[in-house]
C-alpha cells in the first residue's frame, strides 16, 4: 500500500506556493482569448449568444484566485527583493478585477466590458513585475543591447594588447587587483539576477561589496580569509542535486575553476587590512581591501600604507603599482626573447634570470634587465657574448648573489669591472677565457665565496696566488679524477661455516673470469670477455650478450672449446 | 609582439579583466592576481608552461621558496641492481656461504614467483672484492666492479636503507618515478616541468636517454615518462640515438627550413585568430609547442653533436662513448642537457635483472656504466653544475641475499628484493660523502634510518625548492601530488 505519512509532514503552504509560475500562466492566456473573442466579436459586430465565452469566464474565475493565493503563499515562505510587492498588490487587484469581469458577466452587466479592458489593461505591468522576478528585468532587451554595444567596445579585438595576450600567460600580463571587480564578473554572471540590486532572495544581494558583506537573512555569507567557512562557497561547492546547491539546478551553473577562484578571492580578504573592508565606503570598494602587493622592491612598507589608508579615510590607494606593470612589461619582453625568469620562492621578490635559450647581442644586458634589476638574484649568462659595458652593469645589480659566465663565446674575456659586484657569492667562469688580471679581479670581489676557474687558461701557479690572496674562498680550478682506495679487501674467500676444515681454494675474483675458450660456441666468432658464464665448473665465454641465453637454453648442443684447440 | 608604451596600465587592467579571461586562471591565478603572492609567483615558467599550470591546477609555477638545485640527473638502473654486490658490504657473508638463510631474517617475506617453489634458500655471499675509499666520513665500501664511481666517494651521499612497495619490474619503477604503483600518474620530471616550466625554451624540459643493457633486459615502457593526468607537454621527450635523435622533427624530404617558417607562420595566423576568439591557453601552447619543434630543429643537432668536446674530457668517458646511444654517450649528453638548463634528464640503464649468472652479468654492467657516471659527476662538479644539479643513481629495488637457482664458488643468481636496498645521490645540496642507514648482516632488513621512496622523492622535491605537500594537481576530484599521501624530507642528506 502506498503510504500515506508523507501527507502529514509535508508543507502544505510551500506546495502550494511552488505551483505558482504553473497556475499563473492559466488565468493570463484565459484573459488574453477572452478579449480575443471579444475583440474579434465586436469587430465582426456578432452579437449572438457565443458557448466559448461563458467557458473562458468561468475558468478565469477559478484559476485567478488560483494563481493569486499561490502567489500570496510563495511570497509568504520565500524571500524575494524589492519589486516582489508590487507584483503583490497588482496581482491581487488582478485577481479581484477578474472574479469582477466573471460576476459582471454572468449577470450581463454593462460593466463587463469596461472590467474586461481594465483587467488585460494590469495584466500586462502584473505580468512585466512578475517576469523580471524570475528573469531579470533585462530579459528580453538583452539580445538588442547586446547587439547595440558589440559594435563599438570589443575587449577581444586584435591590437597590440591581444596580440601579446595571445602568446603570452596571463597571470604575468595581468596587474594586481584586490577588490570587488575581481569577482564582480562572476556574482553578475552567476547571482545578480536573484540576489542583485533589484532582487535580494533569501535578502542576500551580490552586486556590491557591501551587501556581500551584508550576507542575507541567515546572517554572512562570507567570511574573509575562510573561503571553507563561507556559506556562498558552500552553497557553490555542493553537489548538483543537493537542495542547497546554488545557483538552483536550472540555472547555469559556473565552472569548477571559477569557485575555485572565488574562494581563493576569499581566501585573500583574510590579509591583513582587509578587516577595513567591512567599514569600506559607501558603494562598497573598501579602499584598504588593497593585500599586500608584489612591492617593486621589499615589500614591507605596503602593508602598514594600506591599513593607515584605510584608517584615515584617505582615497583610496592604487592597488596596481605602475612600477610592477613595467617589470611585467619587461618580464614579457625578456621571456619573448626566450630569456628564462623564474622567481625563488613565493614569498620572495628575487628573481633567476637565464639566458641559455637567448640569442640576444653583445651590450644588450643593461636595457633588457633595468626594470627588474634590484631583484635579480641568480644570472645565468652562460655562453652569451657580452660586452664590457655588460660587465660593469653587472657589478651594479645590487643583489647580485651567484652569476654564471660559463663558456663565454669571448676568448678573452675581461671581468675587471666584476671587482665592484656588491653581494656576488658565486662566480663561475669555467670554460671562459680570461683577460690578464684576472686573478686579481677575482680576488678583489669582497663577497665572494665560491669560484669556478676550470678551462679558464689559468695556470696553476695563479690559482695558488688567488687561494692565497682569498685562502677563505673555496676555488675550483680542477676536479681531481677518482680516488685510490684506502684499503683493498683480500682475496674472496667463500667459507661455510660448518665445513670451514674443507675450506675451497681463494677465488681471485678478478681473474676468476677470464673464459677458457676464445670461440664463442654458439655463434663460432671470437669471445669478448665481457661476456662470461660459469657452466660446471668452467668459465665459458661468448661474442655477445645473446648467445649465453641461446647456451643456456640446452647446453648439451653446443661444444665448447678450450683456447689453443 | 608590440609592447605599446602608451596604454594606459589603469585601462589595460579593465580590459584585461574580463569574465572568461579572469576565470580562466583558476584560483590561484586570482591569488596572483589578488597580489597576495609576491611577484615570485607572477612569474610563471616561460610562456608556454607557467600558463597552463597556473590553469589547470591551481598552481602558480615556480618553486615555494628557494631552490638549493635547479635541474635532475636521474641514472635509472632498470632491473634492480644488485646492492650485495656493489654497494653494501657484507664481509661476515663470506663465511656463510652456501648456509639456509634464516627464518628470522626472512620473516616469511613473500617471494616472487620465480623463488617462491625454490626448495631452500642458500646465503650467496658476493663474489666481488671491495675497497674502501676515502669520503667525509671514514670511508665507503665499494664493489671492486665500480672502482671508478668509488673514487669518487667523497661526492657520494650513499643511502644504504632504501625501501620500496613491490617486488615486481612494472610496478617497481612506476613507483620509483611517480610515486604510485599504478600506472597513471604524471613522472617526476613531468612535476618538474610542471611545477618550474622551461629553463631553456630551445630544448625539452624533460628529456630521456635510453641504454641498451648486457644483462637480463625487462621491457621499458614509455609511460614511465608520461605525464599522466598533467598536460602532454610535461612528459618526457626521448632522444635517441642515431640520424634522427628527435622523431618527427626534422623536416621531410622536399620540404626545406624555410618552407617551414612559411607553413609555421600561416599555421600561426590562424592559431592567433583562434586564440584571440577564445582566449583558450591551450591554442597559444599550441602555437609555443609548434615554435619550440622548429627551434629544435636548430638546438638538438648542436647538442648531439660532440665534436665541440675536447680530447681529455672525451676520454674521461671512456672509450664508449663516441658509440651513440652507449652510457658513456648518454652521460655526456646528460652533462650537455643539463648545462642548457634542461630540468630533468632521465637516463635509463637496463639490464640489471640478475636472476642467474650474476657475476659476469653484473661485472659487464657495471663495465657499462662505472667510468661514464664517474666522469660525468667529475665533469659536472668542475663546470660548478654538481653544485645545482641532483644525480641519482637507482634500480628499482635491491636483490636478494640468497641465491636464485644452483649456487656455486663462482655461480650464483639472485632474486627482487624491495625491503631493502642501496642507492646514491650526489651535488644538489645533499651531503657530500656520507653513507646513510644500514642493513642487517644478511642484507635483507633494514636496521637504521629507513628512507622509503616517497622520502626520496620529498627530499629531492625540497631540495628542488617545493615543499612536496604543496606541489599538487588537482584532477577526478581530488588533489594528487607526487609523493601520494606520505613522505617525509630526510634532512640527514642535506648538507
Amino acid at each position: 500500500m502506498i503510504d500515506l505519512s508523507i501527507f502529514e509532514s509535508v508543507d502544505w503552504a510551500a506546495a502550494v506556493a511552488r505551483l505558482h509560475p504553473v497556475v499563473l500562466h492559466l488565468p493570463v492566456g484565459l484573459l488574453v482569448a477572452l478579449a480575443c473573442v471579444e475583440l474579434w466579436r465586436l469587430v465582426r459586430r456578432r452579437r449572438e449568444p457565443d458557448g466559448s465565452r461563458a467557458v473562458l469566464v468561468f475558468l478565469l474565475a477559478v484559476t485567478a484566485p488560483m494563481a493569486a493565493v499561490s502567489g500570496w503563499l510563495l511570497h509568504e515562505t520565500e524571500s524575494y527583493g524589492a519589486g516582489v510587492e508590487w507584483h503583490e498588490y497588482l496581482g491581487i487587484a488582478l485577481m479581484v478585477l477578474c472574479l469582477g469581469t466573471g460576476l459582471a458577466f454572468w449577470r450581463g452587466s454593462r460593466g463587463y466590458a469596461w472590467l474586461l479592458a481594465l483587467s488585460v489593461g494590469l495584466l500586462l505591468p502584473t505580468a512585466h513585475l512578475g517576469g523580471s522576478l524570475t528573469h531579470g528585468d533585462d530579459f528580453l532587451t538583452e539580445p538588442w543591447t547586446e547587439a547595440l554595444e558589440g559594435a563599438d567596445a570589443d575587449p577581444q579585438a586584435s591590437g597590440p594588447l591581444a596580440d601579446s595576450l595571445a602568446t603570452d600567460c596571463w597571470i604575468e600580463v595581468a596587474p594586481v587587483s584586490h577588490d570587488f571587480d575581481a569577482v564582480a564578473p562572476f556574482f553578475d554572471s552567476y547571482c545578480t539576477r536573484c540576489h542583485g540590486e533589484r532582487k535580494q532572495k533569501g535578502g542576500l544581494a551580490l552586486h556590491d561589496m557591501a551587501s556581500l558583506l551584508a550576507g542575507g537573512e541567515d546572517g554572512p555569507v562570507v567570511l574573509a580569509g575562510d573561503p571553507a567557512g563561507s556559506p556562498l562557497v558552500r552553497h557553490l561547492r555542493l553537489p548538483l542535486e543537493d537542495d542547497d546547491h546554488m545557483p538552483p539546478a536550472e540555472k547555469a551553473q559556473p565552472t569548477a575553476q571559477e569557485i575555485e577562484a572565488v574562494a581563493a578571492w576569499i581566501g585573500t580578504l583574510g590579509a591583513p587590512g582587509a578587516e577595513a573592508v567591512v567599514t569600506g565606503d559607501a558603494d562598497g570598494r573598501a579602499a584598504a581591501l588593497a593585500v599586500p602587493t608584489a612591492a617593486p622592491s621589499i615589500a614591507e612598507p605596503q602593508v602598514a600604507e594600506s591599513t593607515s589608508a584605510a584608517s584615515t579615510d584617505e582615497p583610496a590607494t592604487p592597488s596596481i603599482e605602475p612600477n610592477a606593470i613595467e617589470r611585467s612589461a619587461s618580464i614579457r619582453n625578456l621571456r619573448e626573447l626566450l630569456v628564462h625568469v623564474e622567481g625563488l620562492g613565493r614569498d620572495s621578490d628575487d628573481l633567476a634570470v637565464d639566458f641559455t635559450a637567448a640569442t640576444i647581442e653583445p651590450g644588450q644586458i643593461a636595457e633588457l634587465l633595468d626594470s627588474i634589476a634590484s631583484s635579480v638574484v641568480e644570472l645565468n649568462l652562460s655562453a652569451t657574448p657580452l660586452a664590457p659595458a655588460d660587465l660593469e652593469y653587472l657589478a651594479r645589480i645590487p643583489r647580485l648573489e651567484r652569476l654564471d659566465l660559463r663558456r663565454s663565446p669571448d676568448p678573452s674575456t675581461d671581468i675587471g669591472p666584476l671587482a665592484n659586484c656588491p653581494a656576488l657569492t658565486l662566480l663561475n667562469l669555467s670554460g671562459t677565457g680570461l683577460a690578464p688580471g684576472a686573478v686579481d679581479s677575482v680576488a678583489s670581489i669582497a663577497s665572494l665565496e665560491t669560484a669556478y676557474l676550470w678551462g679558464c687558461g689559468l695556470d696553476e701557479s695563479e690559482l695558488q696566488r688567488l687561494a692565497a690572496l682569498r685562502p677563505a674562498v673555496r676555488i675550483v680550478g680542477s676536479v681531481d679524477g677518482p680516488d685510490a682506495p684506502r684499503e683493498v679487501e683480500p682475496d674472496v674467500v667463500f667459507v661455510r661455516a660448518d665445513v670451514a676444515a674443507e675450506a675451497p681454494p681463494a677465488i681471485a675474483s678478478t681473474t676468476s673470469l677470464a673464459p677458457i675458450n676464445d670461440i664463442c660456441p654458439v655463434s663460432g666468432t671470437p669471445v669478448d670477455p665481457r661476456f662470461t658464464i660459469a657452466h660446471e665448473g668452467r668459465v665459458v665465454g661468448f661474442c655477445c650478450s645473446n648467445c649465453p641465453k641461446t647456451f643456456w637454453d640446452d647446453p648439451s648442443r653446443f661444444e665448447v672449446l678450450p683456447a689453443g684447440n | 609582439m608590440t609592447n605599446d608604451e602608451h596604454l594606459d596600465p589603469i585601462d589595460e587592467r579593465r580590459r584585461l579583466l574580463t569574465r572568461r579571461r579572469f576565470f580562466g586562471l583558476g584560483a590561484a591565478g586570482v591569488g596572483g592576481l589578488l597580489g597576495q603572492a609576491a611577484l615570485g609567483s607572477l612569474l610563471t615558467g616561460g610562456s608556454a608552461s607557467g600558463s597552463t599550470a597556473a590553469n589547470s591546477s591551481g598552481l602558480a609555477a615556480g618553486p615555494h621558496f628557494r631552490p638549493k638545485a635547479k635541474r635532475v640527473i636521474y641514472l635509472h638502473m632498470e632491473g634492480g641492481p644488485s646492492h650485495l654486490d656493489l654497494w653494501d658490504y657484507k664481509p661476515g657473508l663470506r663465511t656463510r656461504f652456501d648456509e639456509d638463510l634464516p627464518d628470522s631474517i626472512r620473516k616469511g617475506q613473500r617471494l616472487t614467483t620465480m623463488t617462491s617453489g625454490q626448495s631452500r634458500f642458500p646465503v650467496a655471499p658476493s663474489m666481488f672484492r671491495f675497497s674502501r675509499y676515502p669520503n667525509e666520513q671514514d670511508g665507503a665500501w665499494v664493489s671492486e666492479v665500480m672502482p671508478h664511481t668509488g673514487g669518487m666517494a667523497r661526492e657520494l651521499c650513499i643511502v644504504r636503507s632504501m625501501h620500496t612497495d613491490a617486488i615486481n619490474h612494472e610496478p617497481a619503477i612506476t613507483f620509483f618515478q611517480t610515486g604510485s604503483q599504478q600506472p597513471g600518474r604524471p613522472s617526476f620530471g613531468s612535476w618538474m616541468s610542471y611545477g618550474l616550466g622551461s629553463a631553456n625554451e630551445n630544448l625539452p624540459t624533460f628529456v630521456v636517454l635510453i641504454t641498451q643493457g648486457i644483462g637480463n633486459m625487462q621491457a621499458l615502457s614509455e609511460r614511465f615518462w608520461g605525464s599522466g593526468f598533467l598536460d602532454g607537454r610535461h612528459q618526457g621527450c626521448k632522444i635517441r640515438s642515431g640520424n634522427n635523435p628527435v622523431l618527427y622533427l626534422s623536416d621531410p624530404d622536399g620540404v626545406e627550413r624555410d618552407d617551414r617558417r612559411r607553413m609555421l607562420d600561416a599555421v600561426a595566423a590562424l592559431n592567433q585568430q583562434e586564440a584571440e576568439r577564445t582566449l583558450d591557453p591551450e591554442v597559444s601552447t599550441r602555437l609555443a609547442q609548434y615554435e619550440m619543434a622548429y627551434r629544435m630543429q636548430m638546438s638538438v643537432p648542436e647538442l648531439v653533436d660532440f665534436s665541440d668536446e675536447d680530447p681529455h674530457t672525451l676520454e674521461m668517458y671512456g672509450p664508449e662513448v663516441s658509440k651513440p646511444g652507449s652510457f658513456a654517450a648518454n652521460c655526456l649528453l646528460a652533462r650537455r642537457l643539463a648545462e642548457r638548463g634542461v630540468r630533468f634528464i632521465q637516463l635509463y640503464m637496463r639490464g640489471w635483472d640478475a636472476h642467474g649468472n650474476l657475476p659476469s652479468e653484473l661485472r659487464s654492467q657495471a663495465g657499462a656504466v662505472d667510468q661514464p657516471q664517474a666522469a660525468l659527476l667529475r665533469d659536472l662538479a668542475r663546470r660548478g653544475l654538481l653544485e645545482d644539479t641532483i644525480v641519482l643513481w637507482a634500480g628499482e629495488f635491491g636483490r636478494t641475499v640468497y641465491s636464485q637457482g644452483t649456487l656455486t664458488q663462482t655461480n650464483y643468481g639472485r632474486d627482487h628484493h624491495p625491503r631493502a636496498f642501496s642507492l646514491w645521490l650526489a651535488g644538489g645540496g645533499f651531503q657530500r660523502g656520507i653513507v646513510h642507514g644500514a642493513t642487517d648482516d644478511y642484507g635483507y632488513n633494514i636496521v637504521r634510518d629507513p628512507v622509503s621512496v616517497h622520502d626520496l622523492h620529498a627530499t629531492m622535491l625540497n631540495q628542488l625548492g617545493f615543499d612536496h605537500e604543496r606541489l599538487t594537481h588537482r584532477t577526478l576530484g581530488r588533489d594528487y601530488r607526487l609523493t601520494d599521501v606520505a613522505g617525509r624530507v630526510v634532512p640527514e642528506l642535506l648538507a
